[in-house]
């Protein structure tokens, strides 16, 4: 006869094995699906509940100033971006995100995307369109045609089928229209396209460039090669503030086709942390046997590594998208983009922005300052000192006869739907409606090398020009997000490693 | 004496549930704490452990 203690045990041992039974059972996700749900519209019934249960699998909005939850309302997002992590058990290969929200966004915020941290070192995200305003409703005079996600959109109708304009463009796009920058896209690859510039009009009157000013952390630049011969050179110096090793990793493509690579380990000299600044030392890639075109250079390394003394056998070198300047010394460059942001890191590099002789006093270190320009093939930049990060959706180059930008212009915020345009090629999902003029997006994603830390993924809801401090920019409300993960299932795993 | 037996096993339960939630999260970072709150199973280990130290001699 069993004595009531013993009863009592055996119950709550049964419990405790049942628990663990559970959270193993979940941590293997046999079925090898796993869902993280987030009503922010939740009941008051549900948030009782919700307190008495574990954490949400998705984290709340940071940084907390940019969002407004309240307690049974939707998320309000003020500004942009808002992060987010997402708690799966273990890693999957891909992720289906679902967002139901509505937007109360202007011609000054059209995009909202969303997406996943891709890589911690460069801090990319791989982002994919969630609402554009554009394309949902600012083209309604325009003729469209459609073929699964791909939409084309025409100013005055000239194709019948998506297939005979790419068809078209790729034969002889000069047969469309006069210049190649009368086609805009928005998430749309075309890198199997000829560029957006004519290479032959492209002058090489020298063949040799020095790029004067310091850069620091990773970066991206297109060069035109005009002759069979690479000769790349440079100096690394590492600043040894962070706690980490600092490799440098210099890739050269054309296209997608990695045509040289090298990588500098840390030299290990420093201990990481202490802020002691390595020596300078010498890289260079010299290749033979290239193909005369357009290159790709990536620079991949941490914000700790700065590079000098850029010598590259090119008139054409541009920086895409991003620049960050180290120098001490005055900076002079030119962009293709009628708009910058700046970013002060340091007190001492306070100072007044000359673009294009419209001037901006960044007061302030860590917060984006944005100018714009009006109309202009390409605009000057002018700084008393570096010390700044330099971002737009265009190049950045020394001056206007080094700048070269291969890239489509982007249906995005600073451009709009120019008149210089037309013709719109997008690969976009036209957003569902639900009630309440709710509306529903649902993205997918290959998450197999994402980033991921500690069983979480990093989530992030972009809105390019969406800010605080303007109150003509708009908000977006989200009711709800759900993102489901989809991996191998423990059935799959078990017959792979029977072979059967 | 029931009732001494029932106090002294909820908190044995509750300690050892707090042991298992230490030994996941160390192996598994955030998985106890999905579907647990940790702070309200700590409330009820304490109280489980002011009554045992009220009622067991």
């Amino acid at each position: 006869m069993i004595s009531f203690k013993h009863k009592i045990r055996i119950f709550w041992l049964v419990l405790l094995i049942i628990i663990l039974l559970f959270l193993l059972w979940q941590r293997v996700s046999p079925a090898g699906e796993w869902t993280c749900r987030q009503n922010f519209s939740a009941d008051s019934l549900s948030l009782v509940t919700d307190s008495l249960s574990g954490r949400s699998c998705l984290s709340r909005a940071t940084p907390v100033e940019r969002v407004i939850s309240g307690d049974n309302g939707p998320l309000i997002v003020l500004a942009d971006p808002v992060y987010f992590s997402v708690f799966t058990p273990r890693a999957f290969s891909r992720a289906e995100l679902e967002i139901i929200y509505r937007p109360h966004l202007s011609s000054s915020t059209p995009i909202v995307e969303a997406g996943f941290l891709a890589d911690s070192k460069l801090w990319r995200y791989d982002l994919q369109p969630v609402y554009n305003l554009w394309l949902e409703e600012g083209l309604k005079d325009w003729s469209s045609l459609s073929m699964s996600n791909i939409h084309l959109f025409q100013r005055q109708k000239k194709f019948d089928e998506i297939f005979d304009f790419l068809d078209a463009w790729q034969n002889d796009s000069a047969s469309i229209c006069a210049t190649p920058r009368c086609l805009a896209v928005y998430n749309f690859d075309l890198s199997a396209f000829p560029p957006a510039i004519n290479l032959e009009q492209l002058n090489h009157a020298s063949e040799s460039l020095f790029f004067p000013y310091t850069i620091r952390g990773a970066h991206q630049f297109y060069f035109y090669l005009s002759s069979s011969t690479l000769n790349l050179s440079g100096e690394l110096i590492d600043r040894n503030e962070g706690k980490d090793k600092d490799p440098l990793e210099l890739s050269v493509y054309n296209g997608h086709k990695l045509v040289a690579s090298i990588k500098l380990e840390d030299n290990g000299f420093e201990f990481e942390g202490s802020g002691d600044r390595s020596e300078s030392r010498l890289f260079q890639i010299n290749k033979e046997d290239l193909t005369p075109g357009l290159y790709r250079l990536d620079l991949r390394s941490s914000d700790d590594v700065m590079i000098k003394n850029l010598h590259l056998n090119t008139q054409y070198l541009s920086a895409l998208h991003k620049i960050w300047l180290e120098s001490t010394d005055p900076v002079q460059l030119v962009t293709d983009a009628p708009y910058v942001q700046v970013k002060a890191l340091d007190p001492t590099s306070l100072q007044m922005l000359n673009f294009d002789d419209k001037f901006l006093n960044i007061e302030e270190i860590y917060r984006q300052y944005e100018v714009k320009g009006e109309g202009a093939d390409w605009y000057n930049i002018d700084l008393s000192r570096g010390g700044v990060i330099l971002e737009n959706n265009g190049v950045f180059a020394l001056n206007k006869e080094s700048l070269l930008n291969p890239d489509y212009p982007r249906l995005d915020r600073s451009l709009g739907i120019s008149a210089q345009f037309d013709y719109i090629l997008a690969d976009y999902e036209l957003a569902q409606k639900e009630h309440n003029n709710y509306l529903s997006s649902r993205l997918d994603f290959s998450t197999s090398n994402f980033y991921r830390e500690k069983g979480r993924y990093n989530l992030i809801l972009s809105i390019p020009g969406l800010k605080l401090d303007s109150a003509a920019s708009g908000y977006l409300e989200i009711k709800n997000i759900k993102v489901r993960f989809y991996g191998n299932s423990l059935w799959f795993k078990i017959r792979n490693w029977l072979n059967l | 004496m029931k009732k001494v037996v029932i106090i002294k096993e909820l908190f044995y339960f509750f300690s050892a549930l707090l042991l298992l939630a230490c030994l996941v999260e160390l192996i598994f970072p955030g998985l106890f704490i999905l579907f647990f709150n940790l702070a309200f199973l700590t409330i009820l280990w304490l109280s489980s452990a002011l009554l045992a130290l009220l009622y067991v001699r």
